[in-house]
């Protein structure tokens, strides 16, 4: 095995574009890696090498002929188990999904990325169907932490993380409705991003909550990230135009301020103060997260009602007892759910009248990695399950539609640290420019691996 | 935005959730009951939370339940 797949995935699409460095060479050496870690080191639960490996050929061929194989060329990622692959099975982290027909074709967005020459080498650990913050999965096993292998990674999209974390692939696509991309991204110490609800194409995943999924990158590096971007929206134009003057930063207090620890709300408080930015209040903000649960157990229970009526003991006991109480719910809550997910979308662009980007914890509690042996953190008092309760910060800002991107925080302790960055709808650009702040001011950082 | 008055839910017990199963058409083995009373009293507490949006037919949000 070399490092040839451990760089950035620009500077392997240089590389393999000016023929300094073969995909092949690049692919076999990400495959390699992978199978030295194992599935929960890597996050891998599939590896695609046939695929892989033709692709890469095809790559260099390209290049060999003189002709140039995109902007991503050679460039090795995996996906969450929720992406279609073509000819293989969508699993969804589920072992009820074993006998699912195959699938017809690639997702949109792994077809996207690979015509500007990416390569796709697997699937990557997912909480089963993707309900849970946790990265565990009686299929994949448990999405092991690099940064403290005693460690959860966090969930859903666990696996994408550790996969990035750990250098395997230079980024991952993984999937968001509650902070499934966002939660693992902030425990493992890298970059991850939900776009504006929808500004991806989801077409080619399994769904989860229709009313809030969105696919979204996770990447060690932030050019990486608006480069995926880029791919990902087939380079459309933005629908923001970046501010001429300073960004104006602030940070979301009150409901966001209680649950967190004092050093983990001090560090945050000393990263706005260094940018200048002020405290306000998301408003509503607990509200946003009980709508955001109650749309989450409503649709994802409709989805399942068939399957897991038919067949409950096919289900992990968690996702199956979550599913069927949810069924038992009254309509009306979830249509009051929905009405203020609509009034609170309304209300969004008032937010960012005084401030372009807000700052935002992105877990409760200390903010870091809960243990594998004790999956629980303390919320209002008392002691909860990491499953339900690590997407308490994410939950009411997905619910809105918010883009958001995760960035690790630089502090002297061990374990990663990760806050949310905010912006307006349509303003994704805006987080780009922020994070640029931030990391040139050295505010942020992806931290080394132990 | 003005807040309506809610009233505190009962917490579901064993033989009322086998009732509402079975009322609601789903047969489901009797080990999953405790794990089905522990989500819907998490969901009980958010539905308890949205309930504060008022419901006045006049109100802003009244016909919004969808964009």
């Amino acid at each position: 095995m070399t490092s040839c797949h451990r760089r950035t995935a620009q500077a392997i699409a240089v590389d393999v574009r000016a023929g300094r460095v073969s995909a092949l060479d690049i692919c076999r050496s990400a495959i390699a890696h992978i199978e030295q870690l194992g599935s929960e080191r890597s996050g891998f639960t599939r590896i695609f090498e046939e695929r892989a490996l033709h692709r890469a050929k095809a790559i260099d061929n390209t290049v060999l002929a003189g002709l140039d194989p995109g902007p991503l060329a050679g460039v090795p990622f995996g996906v969450a188990e929720m992406f279609d692959v073509a000819v293989e099975r969508t699993m969804a982290g589920a072992q009820i999904r074993s006998g699912a027909r195959l699938s017809a074709a690639d997702a949109k967005s792994i077809q996207m990325l690979e015509r500007a020459g990416a390569i796709l080498i697997g699937t990557q650990n997912m909480d089963e169907f993707g309900y849970g913050f946790e990265g565990v999965n009686a299929l994949g096993g448990t999405s092991i932490n690099p940064h403290d292998e005693q460690r959860l990674a966090g969930g859903a999209c666990g696996g994408s993380a550790v996969a990035v974390a750990s250098e395997t692939v230079p980024f991952s696509l993984g999937f968001d409705a509650n902070g499934q991309l966002r939660v693992p991204a902030a425990l493992c110490g890298i970059i991850g991003f939900k776009p504006t609800h929808l500004d991806f194409s989801r077409q080619g995943t399994y769904p989860f909550v229709p009313s809030l999924d969105d696919v979204g990158p996770l990447t060690r590096d932030l050019d990486d990230l608006v480069l995926v971007r880029d791919v990902l929206r087939d380079f459309a134009p933005e629908k923001c135009a970046i501010p001429r003057g300073d960004l104006r930063f602030g940070r979301f207090g009150g409901w966001f301020d209680q649950n967190l620890d004092v050093e983990f709300r001090t560090l945050i408080q000393n990263l706005v103060s260094a940018v200048g930015g002020r405290t306000t209040e998301l408003q509503h903000a607990e509200l946003a997260r009980a709508a955001a649960s109650l749309i989450t157990g409503a649709e994802a229970a409709n989805l399942h009602r068939t399957m897991v009526t038919r067949t409950p003991m096919g289900y992990e006991p968690a996702t199956r007892d979550r599913f069927l109480a949810a069924l038992l719910m009254p309509a009306d809550d979830y249509l009051q759910a929905k009405r203020f997910q609509y009034w609170a979308g309304g209300q969004a662009e008032k937010q960012f009248e005084y401030n372009d980007v807000y700052i935002v914890p992105a877990v409760p509690g200390s903010g870091s990695a809960p243990l594998i042996e004790d999956p629980t953190i303390m919320f209002d008092g008392a002691v909860r399950t990491a499953r339900s309760y690590l997407g308490t910060f994410t939950q009411p800002i997905s619910l809105i539609g918010l883009p958001t991107l995760v960035v690790p925080l630089v502090h002297d302790g061990a374990l990663p640290l990760g806050i949310q960055l905010v912006a307006a709808p349509g303003a994704d650009a805006l987080l780009f420019a922020a994070a640029r702040q931030l990391f040139e001011a050295g505010l942020v950082a992806v931290p080394k691996l132990p | 935005m003005d807040s309506a008055e809610v009233k505190s839910f009962q917490k579901p017990t064993r033989s009322s959730v086998r009732s509402r199963l079975a009322e609601a058409g789903y047969e489901v083995p009797d080990n999953c009951i405790d794990g089905i009373i522990d989500n819907l009293v998490v969901l009980q507490k958010h539905a308890q939370t949205v309930r504060r949006l008022p419901l006045d037919e006049r109100h802003e949000l009244a016909p919004k339940y969808f964009p």
